[in-house]
């Protein structure tokens, strides 16, 4: 993907997210008439910000991974560990950057992320129909596995450090 | 013009994707008493659903051609999120630093899914396919992995390729219920820090799906959670790796055997010759 048309997505992405974001929001709104119209307006006008810091942290990321001349890793590393810098407390306006982004719901962020991969799904299911309900079991078995595992070693990590 | 250009200006696939995200947060979040289990409804999970929906044939929505070209997009999709997962463990940096000991140990957890998955997987009659099916959860890194040390067309790679392929069209899905059941039975012995960091061990969609119901169980812990899951998201992708080559694998292979698959492991094409 060039830059220009991952420039053009990530515009339609903010928009997506924008919209969900404050469709999201509503839900808390307790006001109606005028005063909710404002209100909500408010919500939208609030939200702005936060998605303009994640397109910043984006092109820092994505302009990271194209100077480096190690191609090890992906942008996404970049985006994650810049994202991650300039939000610890005592980093140059973190406290400002983290009061923007929290108005962008993080669980809300995969409403339209999930909308794209379930629109993309249907090309996947003829190569389940290939291999069989026998992977696909084992599959689900494995990421019971692998979620029950962690989560015990992680307990009892835990645990032993409290002490 | 190529894929990514086609989906661009394949304006029906954006206004979809708007109008399922506009859907699924009107409806909102919605928890069920299911016997001692609750389950957590997100709208991620509307919205995947409701767009793996429009791809049924029947209702002549999206062409095979539409689903390309939107599965062109969507790793872009996810720098949102990993921006955003950035932001969430910056604020809480030291305390996650301070739980590293557990984010690092917690990779071993990839061992039960060796010892729990292989006798499965021999048992419902996969031979070498096993080996690729059950050493990891199959994301993007171990794929690669097992493409380097047993070629993509072989067994192997079919396992591993079918745990993948699961993960993408049910692993949010899956994620999320179970999730939800462990946490709302065994919140007595599981603490909501440790299956934070057990959210993170999947792929960025199935870390969100999973975690998600526990923010709307513990909502004061929000904020501590989301830094633990996405820290030990970005472990996985670093230690996790190394722990996959040198331990799960091996482990893998050895327990094949020991389950009664006696065939030689694959090799790739190309490598008998050098």
């Amino acid at each position: 993907m060039t830059y220009k048309q991952m420039a053009t997505f990530l515009i339609i992405c903010a928009v997506q997210i924008l919209v969900g974001n404050w469709v999201g929001a509503q839900h808390g709104l307790t006001v109606w008439g005028a005063e909710g119209a404002a209100a909500s307006a408010a919500l939208l006008q609030e939200s702005i910000p936060g998605l303009l810091v994640l397109l910043g942290i984006i092109a820092g990321g994505v302009f990271i991974a194209h100077i480096i001349p190690w191609k090890g890793l992906p942008a996404v590393a970049y985006i994650v560990t810049l994202g991650c810098i300039v939000t610890i407390p005592g980093f140059p306006g973190a406290e400002q950057l983290t009061a923007w982004v929290s108005k962008i719901n993080f669980v809300g962020l995969c409403t339209p992320i999930l909308a794209y991969a379930g629109l993309a799904v249907g090309k996947d299911i003829g190569i389940l129909k290939k291999q069989g309900w026998r992977i696909v079991l084992v599959g689900l078995f494995v990421f019971v596995g692998t979620f029950v595992g962690s989560a015990v070693i992680a307990e009892l990590v835990l645990r032993a450090m409290a002490h | 013009m190529n894929i990514v250009d086609r989906a661009l200006r394949n304006w029906k696939l954006h206004v979809l994707a708007l109008i399922l995200t506009v859907i699924a947060e009107l409806i909102g979040t919605h928890s069920f008493k299911l016997g001692p289990a609750s389950l957590v409804m997100i709208p991620l999970l509307y919205s995947f659903i409701l767009g793996a929906l429009c791809g049924l044939p029947m209702l002549k929505l999206l062409s095979r051609e539409d689903m390309f070209e939107t599965s062109s997009l969507v790793g872009v999709t996810f720098f949102f999120l990993m921006a955003r997962y950035g932001t969430l463990v910056g604020p809480s940096f030291w305390k996650v630093v301070h739980s590293a000991p557990a984010l690092i140990l917690q990779e071993f957890g990839n061992i039960g899914t060796v010892f729990f998955g292989i006798p499965i997987a021999v048992m419902l009659g996969l031979r070498r396919e096993a080996v690729g099916a059950a050493f990891s959860n199959a994301r993007e890194p171990n794929i690669a992995i097992i493409g380097e040390k047993y070629g993509m067309d072989t067994p192997e790679g079919i396992g591993v390729m079918g745990v993948y392929v699961t993960g993408t069209v049910f692993g949010a899905l899956f994620c999320s219920f179970m999730s939800s059941f462990i946490a709302s039975t065994m919140s007595g012995f599981f603490s909501p820090q440790a299956l934070a960091m057990a959210c993170g061990t999947g792929s960025a969609s199935m870390m969100s799906a999973s975690l998600a119901p526990l923010v709307e169980m513990w909502p004061d812990l929000k904020d501590e959670l989301a830094a633990l899951a996405s820290a030990s998201n970005m472990c996985s992708g670093l230690d996790g790796v190394y722990m996959c080559v040198f331990l799960s694998l091996p482990i893998a292979e050895w327990l094949v055997r020991v389950c009664g698959v006696k065939e030689a492991p694959s090799r790739p094409t190309g490598s008998d010759s050098k």
